[in-house]
């Protein structure tokens, strides 16, 4: 159904084109005048208005209709319904769904078959409203547009002002994205904020979302399970500190090497070498750490006498170290580079030694530069998520021993979501300030790492 | 080639390439000591890949190729043994373009003393600074604002600091590419000042484009073209009576 | 040549700082040659494991085709040979061959060949109607231990009580490689097998094919998208805070931890639109906002690039802003915008966190037909399997993510390729 509309949308568009043109063409004639734009353009302008507002209908109702369809849906509930903690209002829904696209497990009741059946109806319904509204709409734009074909219409400057406005539509993705981003996370978050107080979730020590039972939206029993966030942010803390403790070193030490000393030869085969290892994806990575370097750790801590985890911090953070020395030796790289020669000549002419121009001279310069790389991998240290969620374990220890295991934020918020889940839970919803967390965390690193380049930048431009 | 009592600088038959091209083909010259030696010429002559072969500085730049000998201070400093460091504290050089480190005046005009030791004491190395920003004449102007950016002063400021960075070193030898190209009237003869003040203890070799700065400061003058040394000779002959007639358009400003 | 002060301490510091200058020098390239151990190392362990992950073994015995058994409707329907006897046909030409008297020895003898024998020998039925009422030699996977044993992990030495094998299993399988009846083979399963809980029968292509779709929609998506925000941001916006509100906006989201899409698609596209869980286009709704970011940055820095005076040369012969970009520039900037968008694409086929969220890590069987179908995507099938604990998954996981890393060497080798080929000097 909804695919025919399609169809039927796009062969109007088509349509309109070949009227709108042969429209102009036969008006020219007609005149013996030349129109004011070239003819095709005469054919997009109807074609353009035929299309694109009744596709953007068309999606925007297939979107949201089901939100619509769930609210009515509530509404129509048994008022003696309980909803308790097997009885959601989003399984509910979601069961009803389900019936409605014919998948029946177990016996449901009467009144679920009688809302499916309903929800089958207003489906139907909708859709033939959506096909004949969306056709409707092209037609009657196409229609409109074809009446307004004359030889002194300005066909391209319409068509320009249309194309423009798809440019500036496009553009705004990105700011909806981050809407979209923001809302969905602090709603759920103060929502959560409702249940647990903002001070217990961002001072207790302790982090166990398990114990749910009966703690239920509404419900006075949430204190069962805790929500301490403490022993989340050091055991990324921590993690973070061991992988930027293996990257920085080695990713600034590669960056200055093959900028200052190698030959361009050199530099053209390890560049790209170093930056295959951003390339690798991460749950590669995961897969790495929790299989050869965590053994690894732990066959050589016993071999020394320590009790190294099977999922330790260690290994996490060091597998995740080498990932993150691509991201800090091309920005250092970057920033090295960008001193200016004359620096490094004005030392090497005083008889500096090259090591010396590099450490008295060029590092001291470029060091916003390379202050702004290690920000910015910290910010990737605390974002990532598959190798902590495969190699540093979920147990919520307050620990700083590299050898216990830890967990972090983000390997949280993957296995409180993973799998099906209620909205209405502390446990869920606990996700969702996580996230919230995480955002603010990494943006604020974020904005710095920016604003000292940008800075740096000025400097030598 | 004029006969002259003692040539600091002896260079004989040096050719320069950067990879393929001969930027420097065949040149023979000695420069005298405690003097100011000008080398001229149109823009593209390899006057200034010359003076960086003095002080190797053009080692920094990849497939350049230098062959015959450069003679400093009776060693011939491309001999494999030759370390860069000595010879560049030997050689000092000022550049085209002020390069000051972002750092303080007196860090800048520390930096060469501190990397080579030259200085045993905090007091010692104030010592230094002191001496060599007077020497660059930049001491009245900077004396109270030692711990403020070098790259906060003036042009010609900053090129005298640079100077002064250079000098601080007790270099024998200081060559200039084009110090004052960058530099406004007032800033330049400041600077072509403080040269003659300079060659009465180290050894100048300037390259210019201005053939009036060439004229007024230094005592001997070399006119290259096309990466040749087509004349050698007093700065007074040169101007008054050049033997070649490419030397002559030039100074009478046909080419350039 | 008398030595100067200035000479002397020189020369005399020469030996340390010519010390500290090498020393300066080896930690360069120590931190290279780490770097690239490190490398080495990755891909010498994926590789090692995941090569034997691309072999199986194989046995090989003769079944009798008995049409009335293995199609009893007689039609041929998928149902009828459903309904067939192809596992018990199956199950006696190993018992006639172990000859297994007792209940626990035909029990071991049956466990010998993997679970989606009978599959087999139905789908070869199928493609074979004429050879039914023959005897045929056909091919069966092992069973993840049997082929364990093969393979060196389970050893015979180990105590009955300790090893997943029994010694009459042990025996059985013996005999079978005595009689040749066993081979080692590259495993079908692996690249024609979709999910399962057999490590014997898993394979890549559902994933394979939900990875191609999730990609598809991804690039659908984000591709125009970008490329239409690179243009305006570049050629038409106006300075003013609006664009430089839509400029931090898409900085900052190219730093948004990737798991964060995911959640943005778990609240907005599954909770709010009501869109079903699992599904390719989902995944490639939300790693389309990821790559957006990777795709606007290359796409404007492919436009910058394009020297203005072309644009100046179709304005001046009169070309309206929006002909010179569309006929002039974008044309000139395909290159860079595409290879800014292959590499937006390898990411995003490498990435998992935010498709978890979305529950493409459920346990599928089925191999997706459309973009609409539940499936999940290669990086989470790794994911998946390697959580499971049996010794043939983690060579399965190791070939998967040797599959995975050629598809990505692929994908950016080619970005390489096309800056080289395309790019344009000016």
């Amino acid at each position: 159904m909804l695919l025919t509309t399609y169809i039927i949308i796009i062969i109007t568009g088509c349509s309109l084109f070949f009227i709108g043109r042969n429209k102009i063409v036969s008006i020219s004639k007609a005149e013996d005048k030349r129109p004011h734009s070239l003819y095709i353009y005469y054919g997009f302008f109807p074609a353009i208005l035929g299309i694109a507002p009744s596709l953007v209908l068309l999606s925007l109702w297939i979107g949201f209709d089901d939100v619509i369809f769930n609210q009515m849906l509530k509404n129509r509930f048994p008022n003696n319904l309980i909803i308790d903690g097997n009885q959601t209002v989003l399984i509910l829904i979601a069961k009803i769904q389900n019936i409605a696209s014919g998948i029946i497990v177990g016996k449901p009741e009467q009144w679920v078959i009688s809302l499916a059946e309903k929800l089958i109806v207003w489906r139907g319904y909708s859709n033939i409203m959506i096909a004949i509204s969306s056709i409707l709409l092209s037609v009657t734009l196409g229609y409109f547009s074809l009446t307004k074909i004359k030889i002194e219409f300005r066909a391209r400057i319409a068509v320009e002002k249309l194309m423009m406005i798809g440019l500036v539509v496009c553009s705004l993705i990105a700011i909806i994205t981050t809407i979209g981003i923001v809302f969905s996370v602090i709603f759920e978050s103060l929502r959560f904020f409702r249940l647990i107080p903002p001070l217990e979730f961002l001072t207790g020590l302790t982090w166990n979302p398990e114990f749910e039972g009966a703690a239920r939206a509404g419900s006075d029993q949430a204190g069962l399970s805790s929500y301490g966030s403490i022993p989340l942010f050091v055991g990324t803390f921590l993690i973070s500190i061991i992988a930027l403790s293996v990257s920085v070193p080695v990713g600034l030490l590669s960056a200055i090497y093959l900028s200052e000393y190698a030959s361009k030869k050199v530099r053209g085969i390890f560049k790209p070498m170093l930056e295959v290892l951003a390339g690798v994806p991460t749950v590669v990575y995961g897969f790495f750490a929790a299989l050869t370097i965590a053994p690894f750790f732990r066959q050589t801590g016993s071999l020394i006498g320590l009790d190294v985890a099977s999922e330790s911090a260690l290994a996490a953070g060091f597998v995740m170290g080498i990932m993150i020395i691509p991201f800090v030796s091309s920005l250092s790289d970057d920033v090295i580079s960008a001193v200016p020669q004359s620096l490094r000549d004005a030392a090497l002419g005083l008889g500096s030694t090259k090591s010396e121009s590099i450490k008295k001279v060029v590092l001291p310069a470029a060091l916003p530069g390379i202050v702004a790389s290690i920000i910015l991998a910290v910010s990737r240290a605390v974002g990532e998520t598959m190798i902590v969620v495969m190699a540093a374990g979920l147990a919520a220890n307050l620990s700083i021993n590299p050898l216990d295991a830890v967990t972090t934020v983000t390997a949280q918020i993957v296995t409180i979501l993973v799998g099906d889940q209620e909205f209405e839970s502390a446990k869920t919803l606990s996700a969702f300030a996580l996230a919230l967390t995480l955002i603010v965390i990494t943006l604020i690193l974020n904005f710095f790492a920016l604003q000292i380049v940008k800075k740096y930048k000025e400097q030598y431009e | 080639m004029s006969q002259n009592i003692e040539n600091i600088v002896k260079c004989r038959d040096v050719s320069v390439y950067y990879g393929e091209n001969k930027a420097i083909n065949s040149v023979s010259i000695g420069i005298e000591k405690k003097s100011i030696t000008a080398f001229i010429g149109p823009s593209g002559c390899g006057k200034s890949t010359f003076l960086r072969t003095i002080n190797r500085m053009n080692d920094t730049i990849e497939h350049c190729k230098i062959e015959g000998s450069v003679i400093v201070d009776g060693q011939d400093i491309y001999d494999p043994s030759v370390d860069v460091v000595p010879l560049r504290a030997k050689v000092g050089m000022v550049f085209q373009k002020p390069n000051p480190f972002p750092k303080s005046i007196y860090e800048n005009v520390a930096y060469g003393p501190r990397i080579h030791g030259l200085a045993s004491s905090k007091s010692e190395l104030d010592e230094i600074v002191e001496k060599a920003l007077k020497g660059a004449g930049l001491w009245n102007e900077a004396r109270d604002r030692l711990n403020e950016s070098g790259t906060g002063l003036s042009g010609g400021q900053q090129q005298r600091l640079c100077i002064a960075r250079t000098i601080a070193v007790e270099p024998q030898i200081i060559l200039m590419d084009e110090p004052c190209s960058a530099l406004d009237p007032i800033a330049t003869s400041k600077i072509e000042d403080l040269m003659s003040e300079l060659a009465k203890e180290y050894t100048i070799i300037i390259v210019t484009h201005s053939m009036q700065q060439a004229a007024r400061v230094s005592q001997k003058t070399a006119y290259f073209h096309l990466g040749n040394l087509i004349e050698y000779g007093d700065t007074k002959e040169i101007f008054v009576r050049p033997k070649d007639s490419q030397t002559e358009a030039y100074i009478s400003g046909k080419i350039g | 040549m008398a030595q100067t002060r200035t000479e002397k301490i020189v020369i005399d510091s020469l030996k340390a700082r010519g010390k500290k200058e090498r020393n300066f020098r080896l930690f360069g390239v120590s931190a290279i040659a780490l770097a690239v151990i490190f490398l080495a190392i990755l891909l010498v362990s994926i590789v090692s494991k995941g090569a034997p992950g691309f072999f199986q073994y194989y046995a090989i015995f003769e079944v009798e085709l008995t049409r009335e058994r293995l199609d009893p409707r007689g039609d041929m329907s998928d149902q009828s040979l459903f309904e067939g006897q192809a596992k018990k046909i199956i199950n006696e030409a190993v018992l006639e061959f172990t000859g297994a008297k007792n209940r626990s020895e035909k029990k071991a003898a049956r466990s010998l060949l993997s679970n989606g024998s009978d599959v087999r020998l139905v789908e070869f039925v199928k493609n074979n109607t004429d050879k039914l009422d023959t005897m045929q030699k056909i091919k069966f996977a092992l069973d993840d231990d049997a082929d364990s044993y093969f393979r060196g992990f389970i050893k015979k030495e180990t105590p009955e009580k300790q090893r997943r094998l029994s010694d009459i299993e042990i025996s059985y399988l013996d005999k079978m490689k005595k009689e040749g009846l066993i081979s080692y083979e590259v495993s079908d399963y692996l690249f024609f097998g979709s999910a399962s809980r057999n490590a014997e029968m898993a394979g890549i292509k559902g994933a394979f094919i939900g990875s191609m779709f999730t990609l598809a929609i991804c690039f659908i998506i984000s591709f125009p998208i970008g490329v239409a925000t690179a243009v305006y941001l570049e050629e038409f916006a106006p300075k003013n805070k609006f664009t430089e509100l839509i400029e931090i906006n898409i900085n900052n989201l190219a730093a948004v931890p990737s798991v964060v899409f995911g959640i943005l698609g778990l609240a907005i596209f599954i909770n709010l639109f009501g869109m079903p869980r699992s599904i390719p286009l989902v995944g490639g709704m939300v790693l389309a906002l990821m790559t957006l970011p990777t795709i606007i940055i290359s796409s404007r820095a492919a436009i910058r690039a394009v020297p203005p005076s072309i644009r100046d040369g179709a304005l001046g012969i009169g070309a309206s802003p929006m002909q010179a970009t569309f006929h002039h520039v974008v044309p000139l900037a395909i290159p860079g915008m595409l290879t800014g968008t292959i590499i937006g694409m390898a990411q995003a086929l490498g990435e998992t966190a935010p498709l978890l969220m979305i529950g493409m890590v459920a346990f599928i069987v089925d191999i997706p037909g459309s973009v609409t179908d539940p499936g999940t995507v290669l990086p989470v099938q790794i994911f998946m399997w390697a959580d499971f604990a049996e010794r043939m998954f983690i060579q399965k996981t190791s070939a998967a993510i040797i599959i995975l890393l050629l598809f990505l060497m692929i994908m950016n080798g080619g970005a390489v390729w096309l800056r080289r080929k395309l790019e344009r000097r000016w």
